[in-house]
């Protein structure tokens, strides 16, 4: 019996060791890396904001395993339509994306949307579909982890130095706008945000949404 | 036959949390970012603890698969593996019980066994089921089949 007992720990102490040295051998799988920071996952260089050119982009495999392309460079969003005049009281003031907090508020979060940032709802598809913020695009956590068609369509498409994308859900408590930043930010994208308030919090501003 | 399935299961959920990106099975990262952020969301570990942990389950799962699928020390990996099993069940019920459902379980990357909902009870009665699966190599040994004659069944 004590015999047993004692193989199983050996096993468990060859596990640990094969951890250990796993994990030395590769960084720390998540690590919270604000936009313009360098990180231990996916050293970040600077950029002044006004580059969408994407020079020196770094490009990593592609979700299917291919070799790199260069990113599809986005089409350049419509001219968002202005707000109702009572619902707006002041336009948002120009902001420096290198300058902002990777959680943000409604107004830096307006600014951004003002300045062409894309936006990402990070809820399931029945409340995206039930309404969103304009030409936001549905996408979640688990479909980066899937690698399924939502994600292989929003990253063919992302320009992952140049773009700012700024990721949504439910609010100050939702993890899942966490989670998916630290993916996209693990991925390799630059500049993306949280928004911390929410879509009904965005609408009852009078902000533009669909 | 039940032993194989049993290190089988281990052996995959192990590839899945440890497999690099685009791998096979894999997404653009490797599973441990994703189980990385499942046991953060958990909070049932003190931060500092969870980068190791995120490491040490899936190569004792490792470890314990390919010892029940060749035979080798079947009873002691049958028995440790009871104990993850048993540790996973807890785990899973007490985040169940104090966040509520709709969490990510991590527990085979992007797959799911049974269960399709995450944390949920229908996982806690998962974990039961493959508990019942590891008894009987933890507790009869290997069968006839084995590398490793002293720990057949019977002894």
């Amino acid at each position: 019996m004590s015999r047993v007992y004692l193989q199983a720990a050996v096993l468990a102490v060859v596990g640990l060791g094969l951890a250990v040295a796993d994990r030395s051998m590769r960084p720390t799988p998540t690590v919270e890396t604000p936009p313009g920071t360098p990180g231990p996952a996916a050293p970040v260089t600077p950029k002044p904001p006004a580059t969408p050119d994407g020079n020196g982009v770094v490009v990593p495999a592609q979700p299917n395993g291919a070799p790199g392309n260069p990113p599809v460079k986005p089409a350049p969003k419509p001219a968002p339509t202005p707000a109702p005049a009572e619902t707006l009281k002041t336009p948002p003031a120009a902001v420096d994306p290198a300058t902002l907090p990777p959680k943000i508020d409604l107004v830096p979060a307006f600014a951004l949307f003002e300045a062409g940032a894309t936006f990402i709802d990070g809820r399931k598809p029945d409340e995206y579909a039930a309404g969103h913020v304009r030409d936001a695009v549905n996408l979640r956590n688990e479909d980066v982890q899937q690698n399924n068609q939502a994600w292989q369509d929003f990253f063919q498409n992302a320009n992952l130095e140049g773009s700012v994308y700024v990721v949504y859900c439910y609010g100050k408590d939702c993890h899942e706008a966490d989670q998916l930043r630290e993916t996209l930010v693990a991925v390799g994208f630059k500049k993306v945000f949280v928004m911390e308030s929410s879509f009904e919090q965005w609408k009852a501003a009078g902000h533009p949404a669909q | 036959m039940l032993r194989l399935i049993a290190g089988g299961l281990f052996l995959f959920s192990a590839w899945m949390k440890l497999a690099p990106a685009n791998a096979p099975g894999q997404g653009p990262l490797s599973g441990m970012h994703f189980f990385a952020q499942s046991m953060r969301q958990f909070d049932i570990l003190p931060e500092q603890f969870v980068p190791l942990t995120v490491f040490a389950i899936p190569w004792t799962e490792a470890v314990v698969g390919l010892c029940l699928i060749t035979g080798w020390w079947t009873r002691a990996a049958g028995r440790l593996g009871l104990l993850l099993l048993l540790t996973f069940t807890l785990a899973v019920a007490w985040v169940r019980i104090e966040q509520g459902p709709g969490l990510k379980c991590g527990c085979f990357g992007r797959f799911q066994l049974i269960c399709t909902e995450g944390v949920s009870w229908c996982k806690v009665g998962e974990n039961l089921v493959l508990m019942a699966l590891f008894w009987i190599p933890a507790f009869r040994g290997s069968g006839r089949y084995t590398i490793n004659a002293a720990d057949a069944s019977g002894g």
